[in-house]
């Protein structure tokens, strides 16, 4: 009796394909999205997924130039923002998210921040004027840094492959007894290569300076 | 309630309530305690509005995936089986071939059965993750109503995916 024989014209027979939607958010977000090609009735089906992976290895092959990878990297941006444009489920069950650039443009609701990665190779914090608990930063490979925005808190941890820096507090209006604040965050990049101050660090560095730190300064710094 | 139920009791015992399901597939007739056939919501909903009869036919599934839906609610009927227990049981349960397992989901789909549902489905997602899609479309029984040149459009929008795949 080979019930296999009727194997499943019932699959297709089912109008409501939550059946296979459920399957589908059980498998890893690769293969879901590899349902696409079963034929034209799953073509879409993997966007019920709940489990989503959005990791940017899967794009980008390190091996290649840095022209390639660009454009690889901006196909993973492609994907990810028509992803979250067209995802329709109310809840997500895993959500996984892997990158090697981030980019804070006026998050003006953020009250503090703190990133942790192991890929992430470029952090741009841009005008989220609102981060008053702080930034942390515990990214070992990060390469570039760009802040810029009102003096905060800064954590940092191992960043012993950062390269290029630019730090501006211009937004600042007034002096403000940040001195230490800002000597920390330059601590904390103590083995970049390029640096990129504002005026405004110019004065708080001239402080630390007096203290006897015997920082040198230049906008681009080439040991 | 502690005592161990007994499925093969006549249903005119007095003291426990049973149902009969049968398979309309194969006739095959199973008899089960009520509270254990009411994890389906299917039946359970049957029963709360007065539409079960002595005999509840369940349409589309075999007497063999019948049996197997059983199995699963009894496990999960019993108040004194431990989480160990049950994940024990249920891989038990879903360590079937995929024709079987697909049958199964069917079946927790249209009885109604979340848990059974969940663990057949992860199983089937299991069993299918490393699989070209050819031999998925084959499991599915989907047919392929892509041309080729659409075949290839799709797939080329999604090429990522398909690294190291032919």
């Amino acid at each position: 009796m080979p019930h296999h024989n009727k194997k499943i014209d019932m699959f297709s027979q089912l109008t409501n394909p939550i059946i296979i939607i459920i399957i589908i958010s059980f498998l890893p977000f690769k293969d879901a999205v590899k349902t696409s090609v079963l034929s034209k009735r799953w073509r879409h089906l993997w966007y019920g997924t709940t489990t989503i992976d959005l990791d940017q290895a899967f794009f980008v092959d390190p091996n290649e130039d840095s022209s390639i990878r660009s454009v690889q990297r901006n196909s993973f941006i492609e994907f990810s923002k028509r992803l979250i444009q067209y995802y329709s489920r109310p809840t997500i069950a895993k959500f996984h998210l892997a990158f090697s650039l981030l980019s804070l443009k006026k998050c003006w609701d953020l009250e503090s921040v703190e990133i942790r990665s192991q890929r992430l190779m470029t952090l741009v914090i841009d005008k989220c004027s609102s981060l008053e608990n702080g930034v942390v930063i515990d990214v070992p490979n990060l390469r570039v840094f760009k802040y810029c925005g009102p003096v905060v808190y800064f954590v940092t941890e191992y960043l012993n492959g950062i390269v290029e820096a630019d730090l501006d507090f211009g937004i600042e209006v007034e002096f403000n007894e940040h001195g230490d604040v800002l000597h920390q965050l330059l601590v904390g990049v103590w083995c970049v290569r390029i640096l990129s101050v504002c005026s405004y660090m110019l004065q708080a560095l001239f402080d630390n300076l007096v203290g006897g730190l015997g920082l040198v300064v230049h906008d681009a710094l080439h040991p | 309630m502690a005592s161990a139920p007994e499925n093969e009791k006549n249903a005119s015992a007095p003291e426990k309530k049973t149902l009969t399901l049968k398979s309309m597939i194969n006739n095959e007739e199973f008899v089960v305690d009520e509270h254990v056939a009411l994890q389906s919501v299917t039946i359970k909903n049957m029963v709360d509005s007065d539409c079960a009869g002595d005999v509840i036919p369940v349409p589309t599934i075999s007497g063999e995936i019948l049996a197997l839906v059983i199995e699963y609610c009894k496990n999960h009927a019993n108040p004194s089986a431990s989480e160990d227990d049950l994940k024990k049981a249920d891989a038990g349960i879903v360590a079937k071939d995929i024709y079987t397992l697909i049958d199964l989901v069917l079946a927790a789909n249209f009885l109604d059965i979340k848990g059974l549902l969940e663990v057949t489905s992860q199983k089937i997602a299991d069993s299918i993750k490393d699989l070209p899609h050819q031999d998925v479309r084959e499991i599915f029984g989907v047919e392929n109503d892509y041309t080729p040149e659409e075949e290839a459009a799709v797939r080329a929008e999604h090429d990522w995916a398909f690294e190291g795949f032919p």
